[in-house]
């Protein structure tokens, strides 16, 4: 039962190989929302049955989650399909929670973390589903130009992917710096190996954003995003931003 | 005093959110109103700069309860000031320079931010504040360098700085983390308070605080100043607008010299770390001049000469010249600012006439013919070698007259000493009508330049360090066992003179049997063109790190 419980947590906050499951599913799945829900679901449920976990997080996992957040940081350096990408992203940043509770932090605050990760990508998501519906994919070898044929478009990706990779001042940025302080004291190299994954997620994220935006844009650009549209992402990326500012103090 | 420095901090974002929202309505006019705000930025430093240096005491006040604390000091004012002026030149320069761009009003809104960023970094109080501005100043720069949407070089070589730039925060942020576990505070003021009644506090690994997270602070400053290794992103950084390189050179790329004179209460009671910040900054100041030498493309050049005014800023830390380091980085600020911001008239300039003089200057600088032979040898020797040295010693006693007590000073002293006789040696070989005149010009104004410097350098001491004991202990911690010093003054002047007299015979004996080119010579010529092959080597290694993360994705199916 308690090797069980292990399997379950480590498969819903995922833990290598575990994480090919959640890939698998996410990369299935072809709705927006749904893939939203995923997003936002899958870790919850896995913090949520932390409770059934026997005993503190060993030594070993706490290796073992973060070897698993620098191999997806690692290979989502060459990714270059944003939907994929975010799966990556997901999976290295979920990874990170094991290594906070591992350090003590408290179950209020890791739903903190694990929000602060998750909600910018799950903005990402609704983007890629509006660059498939204009582009009919988001590989960034076929999706170029953004920025001068859809610059409203370019401009939430900009800001939805600096969140993503943890930017100031958005709640992923509080949350990492709150899990390396947290760790530096009793896993002072863990805490070194984290900045290397804040280092991969930044090496990524700026890699697929300039090969989404730069270049001559098509012959006919699609539609832009419309300014209803836009406000609803400016809005919510403001509440990320004050979020990240006022639950600071939490986080940290 | 409060709501001013907020003033100044907030201005430039306030102007960059209006200029967002308002600039379909607004047009080119969003030129104005940034340029407006640019202009009352400058005013409000000013007001804060008078109020420090008028004597209105240290203080901070906290936006939030942890963090958001913003510091009032001479440093934070004296920089304040600095990058007022230099973002308002740059935004008066973009407004007709940048007028038939696409994206004038983006252009304006992330000059507004980089103000506020920068300004913000100066006046962080606590580790957070200026982690999240020293973070945010890599991000805008990306988005500056990287201006033009379809130039893919551009964005490739701001990617470099990007990359760099973070490679440079994350020990920045190692330290904080340190710090914080250390002091239970991220309040800078509470660690450096803690600091001096605590110097001897042991951090992880059971290793001594002060030297780890000197050592991180400084490598932190390493990235973001283009020091040895760390450097390549600054010479190819040249395909973003001009008021970007010129603000990138005359100000962001200085943030390594604040950085370290914003922890200077930490690097006092270090003992290694400030000998190795000598080591690299020499290391770059030599490798940036001799690579800015062997340049032919007059961007790279000015690139690598920034470089090595950043190494020469640096070194100054690492002898323990803090204050300098500021004065350095403000001076070469505004030189650099002034080469960039002037280089679109010199070029336009050009095509209508080339303006070279053909004269004896031109002669001996750029067709590198010198009169030889010159009487009496003697007597130029002697002025060689004296002039500068009584000129240098001259100036450092006005301001203080134990100033060989302190190893910097000698150091610095030195240098001073090298450089005056290279020009005074480089003078007597010039043809000139009136050679006395001549001379006299030289050592008249390389007399005003060093008792200018050494007078404004010390007024920069006193007023960012008015504890002369605290100045003193800068001066220790940088210090080295005196009998290894005097022996390294004493083989470094070995090797100067032997160079001299190298080159004089090599000059002589070349012009007399022909040019035979050595091939040791030939490798290392063939090593600084390739720019010591750094590039090509993070090349191949990013290469090799993606086609390793590609070999996994496939092995894993991209799941």
């Amino acid at each position: 039962m308690a090797n069980l419980s292990w399997i379950l947590v480590a498969l819903f906050l995922p833990l290598f190989p575990l994480g090919i499951v959640f890939n698998a599913l996410f990369q299935n799945v072809r709705n927006a929302w749904l893939r939203a829900l995923l997003l936002l679901a899958w870790p919850l449920a896995g913090l949520g049955l932390l409770q059934w976990l026997p005993g503190t997080v060993p030594d070993v996992v706490t290796a073992w989650a973060l070897f698993s957040a620098v191999l997806y940081g690692f290979r989502a350096v060459v990714v270059r399909e944003v939907a994929v990408w975010s799966g990556f992203l997901a999976t290295s940043a979920w990874a990170l929670i094991w290594i906070a509770l591992a350090a003590g932090v408290p179950t209020d605050v890791l739903i903190l973390y694990t929000l602060a990760f998750s909600l910018p990508l799950l903005l990402l998501v609704l983007l890629t589903a509006e660059l498939e519906f204009r582009y009919e994919s988001d590989y960034a070898g076929v999706v170029r130009g953004v920025a001068e044929a859809n610059p409203r478009l370019a401009g939430m990706l900009v800001f939805v992917l600096l969140a993503a990779i943890g930017s100031p001042l958005f709640p992923a940025f509080f949350a990492m710096l709150g899990i390396i302080t947290q760790a530096t004291a009793d896993f002072p190299l863990v805490a070194t190996g984290i900045v290397v994954v804040w280092l991969l997620w930044s090496w990524s994220g700026m890699q697929l954003l300039q090969e989404l935006l730069v270049g001559a844009p098509p012959p006919v650009p699609p539609a832009d995003l419309a300014t209803g549209r836009t406000m609803v992402y400016v809005v919510m990326l403001t509440g990320l931003v004050v979020a990240g500012v006022y639950l600071a103090e939490r986080m940290l | 005093m409060q709501a001013l420095i907020l003033l100044v901090i907030a201005l430039p974002f306030v102007a960059a959110l209006a200029i967002q929202l308002f600039s379909v309505r607004l047009g080119r006019r969003v030129a104005t109103v940034s340029v407006a705000a640019a202009w009352l930025t400058f005013l409000a430093a000013a007001v804060t700069l008078w109020l420090a240096v008028s004597g209105a005491p240290v203080s901070e006040f906290a936006l939030l309860n942890s963090w958001g604390i913003i510091r009032f000091d001479p440093l934070s004012t004296l920089m304040g000031l600095v990058i007022a002026a230099i973002s308002l030149i740059v935004h008066l320069y973009s407004v007709r320079y940048m007028v038939e761009e696409a994206g004038y009003a983006r252009f304006f809104v992330l000059m507004g931010c980089m103000a506020g960023a920068l300004l913000l970094m100066v006046a962080a109080g606590d580790l957070v504040t200026l982690l999240v501005a020293w973070h945010l100043v890599g991000i805008l720069l990306y988005f500056l360098l990287g201006f033009d949407t379809r130039s893919r070089p551009a964005w490739r070589y701001a990617f470099w700085t990007w990359i760099t730039y973070r490679f440079g925060d994350l020990p920045l942020l190692l330290a904080a983390v340190l710090l914080y576990q250390a002091f239970g505070s991220w309040s800078l003021e509470v660690i450096f308070t803690g600091l001096s009644d605590t110097p001897d506090l042991k951090t992880v690994f059971d290793l001594p605080l002060v030297e780890v997270v000197g050592a991180l602070v400084a490598m932190a400053a390493y990235a973001r100043s283009a020091q040895f290794l760390l450097h390549t992103w600054l010479p190819y950084t040249m395909s973003g607008p001009t008021p970007v390189s010129a603000l990138m050179h005359a100000g962001i790329v200085n943030a390594g010299g604040f950085l370290i004179n914003r922890f200077a209460p930490l690097f006092v009671h270090t003992s290694g770390v400030l000998h190795w910040v000598f080591i690299v900054g020499l290391a770059t100041a030599v490798i940036g001049s001799v690579l800015m030498l062997n340049q032919n493309d007059v961007k790279k050049a000015l690139g690598y000469s920034t470089m090595g005014q950043m190494g020469f800023m640096i070194m100054e830390c690492g002898v323990g010249a803090f204050s300098l380091a500021i004065y350095h980085l403000i001076a070469h600020g505004l030189f650099k600012g002034t080469l960039f911001l002037g280089s679109g008239g010199v070029i336009g300039a050009a095509r209508k006439n080339d303006g070279v003089p053909k004269d004896p200057l031109y002669n001996f600088v750029v067709e590198k013919s010198p009169v030889r032979g010159r009487k009496p040898w003697l007597l130029m020797a002697a002025m060689t070698l004296l002039v500068p040295a009584v000129i240098l010693v001259f100036a450092h006693w006005l301001v203080a007259q134990d100033f060989y007590h302190n190893q910097g000073a000698v150091v610095l002293l030195f240098f001073g000493w090298v450089t005056g006789a290279q020009l005074i040696f480089a003078t007597y070989r010039m043809r000139s009508a009136k050679i006395g005149r001549l001379i006299s010009q030289v050592v008249f104004s390389f007399a005003v330049v060093v008792i200018g410097y050494t007078l404004i350098s010390h007024a920069f001491d006193v007023f960012l360090y008015p504890d002369a004991a605290f100045r003193a202990s800068i001066y220790k911690a940088a210090g080295i066992d005196v009998l290894w010093f005097d022996f390294l003054v004493v083989l470094v002047t070995a090797v100067i003179v032997a160079g001299w007299l190298r080159t004089y015979y090599s000059e002589r004996d070349g012009r007399r049997k022909g040019h035979t080119p050595n091939p040791l010579w030939l490798g290392f010529y063939a090593l600084i063109s390739r720019e010591f092959y750094i590039s090509e080597l993070y090349a191949l290694v990013a290469r090799r790190l993606e086609t390793m993360a590609t070999r996994l994705n496939v092995w894993m199916r991209w799941i």
